[in-house]
């Protein structure tokens, strides 16, 4: 059992096999090796790591990519909603958690949780005008008209097929 | 609700970026990168996306290349950009490869071919190999590649990614006496190119192809063309007429070479005045056309083994009204699928079919005339589900090609969505203009025109304040007597010319490849070689624009690492 311990104090213990599916605690139980000492995630809240958690739990046991996975990374990038039924139900959340689950996966270098995270909130702005995007996102439109003519000008080929 | 004090702004950079790279060109930069500077200056800054869009506007799609590393990533976009110079502005040359092929008679009838800077020559008694990267020059003599008795050499085509070289050996004439029982028509030699040995993939060397007969008598094989190597999948179109003057027949062996399987099917299509008029171009693993010049270009649809094809689009020409028959000569970018054994051969993107053209260099008589075919009209979105449909040439047409005066001694090379044209001189014909035949004795000068929509849409949008020098053209409106309807197009293309002329004295090949072309020029003794590509010229105000987005890529390069080493810093 590996012992956690979040931004806000709380303490987490967790099967070694379910918190290997993070690289970066994975690589840290390598180097220190047995240990009842806990390991302290200074940029993870305890809410976000339950949800972590809880991914990691379901999906223990499964490969992990290995480190020449990246040659296969453009094919999967390509169907951008294939996210697996249980992962689309556990990645319903507000956006500040996606969000704070999005920094907490690569933080922990968990890359199949980075890839749901993403890939929910690309799914999101699909289709969407800049406008909307801006709404969704609570974004400020910074552009002068000039610019922002300037923009549509340039990008205007993609408009093709 | 509470507002969210984390964001999608609050996200790092590397991370914007990797959520972008999820998202089609289209919804990228039509619309994400328009909502905010800090999305915008995200995505200029990333090398990745760079490439993503630059590839997705020359109409390429990346292929899966082991170790990409971002020192991989700096040397194919580098390439990219060489790419995206032959269609921008005018251009000057590097000579990257350069050598004497020495040939004894190297003047005999040949046909020569290049794929993936492998280039051949199929001569009278050898074939002549020469590898463009590593300077290997190999030679096969015809009684290597044809070993079977009674046997001569008909084709040979070869597939560099495969290692494959693929030999078809036919009898003259076969003599038919029993229709019931098939008869062996061809043998079909499975070679690994590199070695002049069995292919390890092969389950066999020679392949027996056989064809059943419908009539009794004397009946020759004529092969349209060499056949066509689709990832496992080779075709080998012929025809098949009776001595006593009987229809001639056209069909298609389809064989999978690794497994030694081969199967015949029956084309419904009636090959007239064969073999000059009709042409077997094969477009993907399941799709190939037939082309007549006097009727329509046919798309047909292969199953797996077990069914015939099946004709499910006939594309008709406008009506032709002379006796003389035409012939035709078809240009497209060569396929590249299946599983590479030579993956140092493989190219780092390859042209989607919806960007590509096919030239039809249509020799009619008196007017030759090429026309440049749009082949998003043999995707699978063409297809009706019910079956055949027919379409009038004036609802393709002006849609879809644009067509030009021509000479034979012109030559063509098609790759992606760009034509290189061998041309007498430096100006770009006016759309329309008939220019006069190459001399013997003079200087050609190569033209790269770009029939890529984006590429038009993109060089109109920077035309007006960065380049001056790249011309958009209209599309000629285009008679000829030969036909009842005008060839006019509403295709925009845009043309640009090499600054370095090349002698005409013995040249014959030229071969358009991602940034470069190849040119050959067969002399009696040797066979010259020379590949060049494309290098910026700072000074030019044309080049100002590339030249700052090539500056930047440098500066981004380091900041181009991987969201997951990051992630460890």
């Amino acid at each position: 059992m590996v012992h956690l311990v979040t931004s806000d104090n709380v303490e987490f213990v967790v099967d070694k096999e379910v918190v290997e599916r993070s690289v970066l605690i994975k690589n840290m139980l390598e180097d220190v090796g047995e240990t009842d000492q806990s390991i302290p995630l200074a940029n993870v809240s305890s809410a976000v790591l339950r949800k972590v958690i809880e991914y990691c739990e379901h999906h223990r046991g499964e490969p992990l990519p290995s480190a020449d996975a990246d040659q296969n990374q453009d094919e999967t990038r390509k169907r951008t909603t294939d996210i697996s039924e249980w992962d689309q139900k556990f990645i319903t959340v507000d956006q500040e958690m996606l969000f704070e689950i999005i920094l907490a996966a690569n933080y922990l270098d968990i890359k199949s949780l980075l890839d749901v995270g993403c890939k929910t909130v690309a799914n999101m702005i699909k289709g969407k005008t800049p406008d909307e995007i801006r709404r969704l996102f609570n974004i400020v439109n910074d552009f002068t008209p000039e610019e922002e003519a300037q923009i549509k000008k340039e990008n205007e080929w993609a408009e093709d097929r | 609700m509470t507002m969210a004090n984390v964001g999608f702004l609050s996200l790092p950079a590397e991370l914007i970026c990797y959520i972008l790279l999820f998202l089609t060109p289209r919804d990228l930069c039509r619309r994400a990168i328009a909502t905010c500077k800090t999305i915008r200056d995200a995505a200029q800054n990333s090398v990745q996306i760079q490439h993503k869009l630059e590839l997705f506007s020359q109409g390429f799609t990346e292929t899966i290349t082991p170790g990409q590393d971002s020192i991989d990533f700096f040397r194919k976009n580098n390439r990219l950009k060489k790419s995206a110079l032959m269609s921008r502005s005018d251009f000057h040359v590097n000579t990257v490869f350069q050598e004497a092929v020495l040939a004894v008679h190297a003047a005999t009838k040949e046909t020569q071919s290049l794929k993936c800077g492998l280039w051949w020559m199929s001569r009278k008694s050898d074939l002549l190999i020469q590898e463009c990267n590593t300077n290997t020059t190999q030679t096969w003599s015809n009684h290597i590649l044809s070993p079977m008795p009674q046997h001569e050499l008909a084709t040979v085509v070869v597939d560099p990614l495969q290692d494959l070289l693929v030999t078809i050996s036919s009898v003259d004439s076969i003599d038919v006496l029993d229709v019931v029982q098939a008869h062996h028509v061809f043998w079909l030699e499975i070679r690994m190119l590199s070695a002049q040995a069995p292919h390890p993939d092969s389950a066999c060397t020679s392949l027996d192809c056989s064809h059943s007969f419908n009539e009794r008598g004397i009946h020759d094989v004529m092969f349209m063309k060499e056949p066509a190597i689709c990832g496992d999948r080779v075709v080998v179109p012929y025809c098949i007429y009776a001595d006593d003057g009987g229809a001639e027949l056209m069909f298609i062996q389809v064989v999978d070479w690794r497994r030694g399987r081969a199967e015949c099917y029956p084309v419904g299509h009636q090959a007239r005045n064969w073999p000059h008029q009709n042409n077997f171009h094969l477009i993907d693993r399941q799709t190939f056309v037939v082309i007549d010049l006097q009727v329509s270009i046919n798309l047909y649809t292969l199953q797996e083994f077990g069914g015939p094809p099946q004709c499910r689009i006939v594309y008709c020409f406008p009506t032709y009204g002379s006796l003389r028959h035409p012939s035709c000569v078809v240009h497209t970018t060569p396929l590249v699928q299946g599983t590479a054994v030579r993956p140092d051969l493989m190219p780092s993107y390859v042209s989607f079919l919806e960007s590509q053209i096919m030239v039809l260099e249509m020799l009619l008589p008196v007017l030759p005339v090429v026309l440049v075919i749009d082949m998003a009209i043999f995707s699978k979105n063409a297809l009706h589900p019910e079956g055949l449909i027919t379409i009038p040439w004036l609802d393709w047409g002006p849609q879809h090609t644009c067509c030009f005066p021509h000479d034979p001694s012109h030559r063509i090379s098609v790759f992606g969505s760009r034509m290189a044209y061998a041309l007498p001189r430096y100006r770009t014909p006016t759309p329309g203009h008939r220019l006069e035949a190459l001399s013997t004795d003079g200087r050609f000068y190569v033209h790269i025109w770009d029939f890529n929509q984006r590429v038009v849409a993109r060089s109109r949008s920077i035309s007006d304040s960065n380049s001056p020098d790249h011309l958009i053209r209209k599309p000629p409106f285009l008679a000829h007597t030969f036909y009842k309807s005008d060839f006019s197009s509403n295709h925009f293309y845009t043309t640009t010319v090499c600054h370095t002329s090349f002698p005409t004295r013995d040249f014959e090949g030229l071969f358009l490849e991602h940034d470069r072309f190849t040119l050959t020029w067969v002399r009696p003794d040797a066979v010259d070689i020379q590949v060049v590509s494309p290098y910026a010229v700072p000074e030019t105000k044309a080049l100002s624009c590339w030249l700052r987005d090539y500056i930047k890529l440098i500066t981004n390069f380091w900041a181009s690492m991987t969201v997951g080493i990051i992630s460890h810093s």
